[in-house]
């Protein structure tokens, strides 16, 4: 096998707040719009929490044979974002997939053998939703049982007056902040385990080569996409499907408790219309958008295979760096030391001065620790040259999926030589060149970057094909 | 759901299976077996226990899936564990 072999994108599919097919999606982003709503009033039940607002992601399923009614039913939403993702991409590279068993629903992508082909999808959480849902039937639903016949026999009791009526009527109270799924689902560990997401792209379209899994919290994605970029060039695979998929909701708020505990979200200190709290780089940030979640899947070839068979070339992967801070498991190094030194491996694979890179698409979350840090190493490295923008600004934090969201963002940028604003910088945090309007502008090598809780930092390196 | 008879319960029952099993001839004999005939596998019957359950808004014990052999015998149980007397079976 060849190790000098070069590997490009040829096709792009995402579901996210912004729109679940990446022509809306990429419109939307160059408009700078953003959703920002209030969270479900239920979660405000379960715990004082400090932060109101998330982005959902509204209607974003769509009608697709690849999946029936009833394997939604065993598939967490996570993989079910990740495979309309997977359908989009592959249509938009070309590669029809046919239907190989009709009983089993399984296809194949018919210009690719199966040993020859890979899935590398990063995730934060795995099927967090369904896990939830299952545990919160396990716990429930047998109290619930309970408190129903105790609110009924309250009620049937022969001495039963107002005060055993308003008895009855507190335990149905009680009993309705339980919402728990109607049956146990059997397929809870197929859809709970953190690589469902890669083995029902693998199932789905008959992938038979590495289909590994990277769980690095908001890295994820970005790692993935490394990871596949590895795989091909090496030549362990021909084609990839490479993104990131996640789902964090649930009916008590959990997720969103968790990151709104520890001060992480946004939390504008005056009041301010929605859509401005979301502030990445700017001084008046609080903390990160929550967003319900998100999906995509990027396909990437060899390029000699894909110029062979005439796919679109959307941009070379060109390379990929990544370390960890191995400095606290939630906080980011202050020093940034180890995110300076990913971007420089990156750089290094990809063969690419920082002065020739013309576009960073940050991580950019927008909490006030770390937008700082960032800011520091990006000028440290590219200096006031390089246009940057948060992709967060838009779309809040999707965790696992971000990095793969913004992968794509970086390859249409590269495509179409403009890009979407970063959202209310208005008062920057740093002297960089912030991208405040989808103004064209040279783009012929550009660096998507993701850090993670958990300290690991991974940059990937993408150019425009023949730069 | 109250007033389910055989025969709600036998299209009901026949809906589930020829969808789970995909079967290109549609709703299955009463007589047809699971396994031999409609070719069902392990992983369709989990399928099933969770289509079942919703559809017949009850609970079925992993320990009562060896009833469900025909199309029949499913729609027995389900007439059975309706008047409380599946587990008996």
């Amino acid at each position: 096998m060849s190790r000098e072999r070069r590997v490009v994108v040829t096709g792009l599919g995402v579901v996210s707040s912004l729109g679940n097919r990446v022509e809306p999606f990429w419109r939307a982003c160059l408009e700078g719009r953003t959703v920002v709503e209030p969270i479900p009033r239920a979660w405000t039940r379960y715990a004082p929490l400090k932060s109101s607002l998330w982005s959902p992601l509204g209607d974003w399923d769509r009608p697709t044979p690849l999946m029936t009614r009833v394997e939604r039913k065993q598939m967490d939403p996570s993989s079910q974002m990740a495979l309309l993702a997977a359908e989009e991409a592959l249509e938009a590279a070309g590669l029809e997939t046919e239907l190989a068993d009709r009983k089993r629903n399984r296809h194949r992508i018919a210009a690719c053998d199966g040993e020859r082909a890979g899935v590398f999808i990063g995730t934060g959480v795995g099927g967090i939703h369904t896990l939830l849902a299952s545990a919160s039937f396990t716990f429930l639903s047998e109290a619930k049982k309970r408190l129903a016949e105790v609110a009924a026999s309250l009620r049937g009791a022969a001495e039963a007056g107002d005060a055993a009526d308003e008895a009855a009527a507190q335990l149905e109270q009680v009993r309705s902040m339980l919402p728990t799924p109607p049956v146990f689902n059997t397929f809870s560990v197929s859809m709970t385990m953190p690589n469902a997401v890669s083995a029902q792209l693998a199932l789905k379209f008959g992938v038979k080569g590495p289909t590994p899994t990277f769980t690095c919290a908001c890295a994820s994605g970005t790692t993935a996409l490394g990871q596949a970029l590895r795989a091909v060039r090496e030549g362990t695979c021909d084609l990839a499907l490479a993104g990131g998929a996640e789902y964090l909701s649930d009916e008590y708020g959990s997720c969103f408790r968790g990151f709104d505990a520890v001060g992480a979200l946004v939390r504008p200190a005056a009041p301010m219309p929605r859509e401005a709290v979301n502030r990445p780089f700017d001084d008046d940030r609080t903390g990160f958008l929550f967003a319900e979640g998100g999906g995509a899947v990027l396909v990437l070839e060899d390029l000699e295979r894909a110029r062979a068979r005439g796919a679109p070339l959307l941009a070379e992967v060109r390379g990929y760096g990544e370390t960890c801070d191995a400095y606290s498991a939630m906080v980011m190094d202050p020093e940034g030391r180890q995110i300076v030194r990913a971007l420089e491996l990156c750089l290094a694979d990809a063969g690419v001065d920082a002065g020739d890179v013309d576009y960073l698409n940050a991580h950019g979350t927008g909490t006030p620790a770390n937008d700082p840090i960032e800011c520091r190493a990006v000028r440290e490295l590219f200096g006031r040259r390089v246009r940057v923008n948060s992709t967060k600004s838009l779309l809040g934090h999707t965790l696992g999926a971000s990095g793969a969201i913004e992968a794509v963002v970086t390859v249409l940028s590269l495509r179409d030589g403009r890009t979407h604003p970063s959202k209310n910088v208005e008062r920057p945090i740093a002297d960089l060149a912030f991208v405040t309007r989808p103004e064209p502008f040279p783009i012929r090598h550009a660096v998507s970057q993701s850090f993670a809780f958990g300290g690991q930092n991974a940059a990937v390196a993408f150019s425009q094909v023949g730069a | 759901m109250k007033n389910l008879d055989r025969e709600d319960v036998t299209r009901k029952v026949q809906e589930i299976l020829a969808e789970v099993l995909n079967l290109a001839e549609g709703r299955p004999d009463p007589d047809a077996r699971l396994i031999e005939d409609l070719g069902a596998e392990s992983v369709d019957m989990l399928s099933l226990l969770l289509e079942f359950e919703e559809a017949f808004d009850s609970e079925i014990p992993d320990e009562d899936l060896p009833q469900f052999v025909t199309v029949r015998s499913i729609v027995d149980y389900v007439l059975k564990s309706r008047t409380g007397t599946a587990r008996q079976a």
